[in-house]
């Protein structure tokens, strides 16, 4: 019964979000006003920020669970720790590939180059990203067990030690990429306009994150359950 | 790429990317489902033979 009201909780909050999402696309393109050019080459690339950075952003959200998954399951050895591990994993692949896709796209038409391999944050993230894949695809292709469990933990742990790199590259080591859109200075910040929309997307984003991170952590709950029967039948046919 | 091409291609990847994992998490709940009943079905078979 709990499980049936939680996956009802996790589709609204999922379709919320995804309307969001939706609403932010479309007011990045017809209420946020458009950008100067020169100094932008690209002008109307620049609207690909209102998803970019909300995809980043969320990223981050799934890496934490991801670390809080690998503890808890290091030091308490607790099924739903290693559940919220892979729902981490796999939510944090999802959010990470869209900014390492979307990024290289405003690169290639922004720089003219889409990808810029001396700039610390770029490639922190991009490893960060490669990791969780390696996780998922080594959860998939490995017979679940301890062993793998462990070894994978500790990749995942490894890779969240990438987490607070990028976050200080962020600020600390500006180099192209440009610094945080958010914050509002001399040389950064937004037009409230634009700063209207990247909030609506953020949030969006973040209730989308939440919707699916019940459904996944449902999905990983139901298909331990299910391993579980799997393993008393194999026992019943054997005795 | 111009500015409004990689807009729309970013966008349209990034969607599809989306509605891919919304998909693909729907089918495997229901999917995950089904097979626990069948599970299920199978030892209460094993049980009642027993």
């Amino acid at each position: 019964m709990f499980m049936v009201s939680m996956k009802h909780y996790g589709w609204a909050l999922t379709c919320i979000g995804g309307a969001g999402v939706l609403l932010t696309a479309v007011m990045g393109y017809t209420y946020a006003p458009m950008v100067q050019s020169p100094p932008f080459r690209s002008p109307e690339a620049y609207r690909i920020l209102f998803w970019h950075v909300p995809f980043a952003w969320t990223s981050f959200i799934a890496f934490c669970l991801l670390f809080i998954g690998a503890i808890t399951w290091f030091l308490k050895r607790e099924e739903w720790g290693w559940v919220l591990f892979c729902t981490g994993a796999d939510l944090g692949l999802l959010f990470g590939l869209g900014v390492v896709i979307s990024g290289p796209i405003w690169g290639s038409a922004e720089w003219g180059v889409p990808w810029d391999w001396g700039d610390l944050r770029l490639n922190t993230f991009g490893l960060l990203t490669a990791v969780t894949l390696f996780i998922v695809l080594s959860r998939r292709s490995q017979p679940d067990g301890i062993d793998t469990r462990d070894t994978l933990s500790t990749i995942g742990l490894f890779g969240f030690a990438l987490v607070p790199i990028t976050a200080i590259a962020t600020s600390v080591y500006q180099k192209r990429h440009p610094s945080v859109v958010i914050a509002q200075s001399d040389e950064t910040g937004l037009d409230p306009k634009m700063l209207e929309v990247l909030m609506i997307g953020i949030f969006s984003f973040w209730i989308l994150m939440v919707g699916l991170s019940i459904l996944t952590f449902l999905a990983y709950k139901l298909e331990s359950e299910l391993n579980n029967l799997l393993q008393l039948l194999d026992d019943e046919v054997v005795h | 790429m111009n500015g409004f091409t990689s807009y729309v291609i970013a966008y349209s990847i990034l969607g599809s990317l989306l509605c891919y994992y919304i998909i693909y998490i729907g089918h495997k709940l229901d999917d995950t489902r089904v097979r626990i009943k069948e599970a299920k079905w199978r030892l209460q078979g094993t049980d009642s033979e027993e």
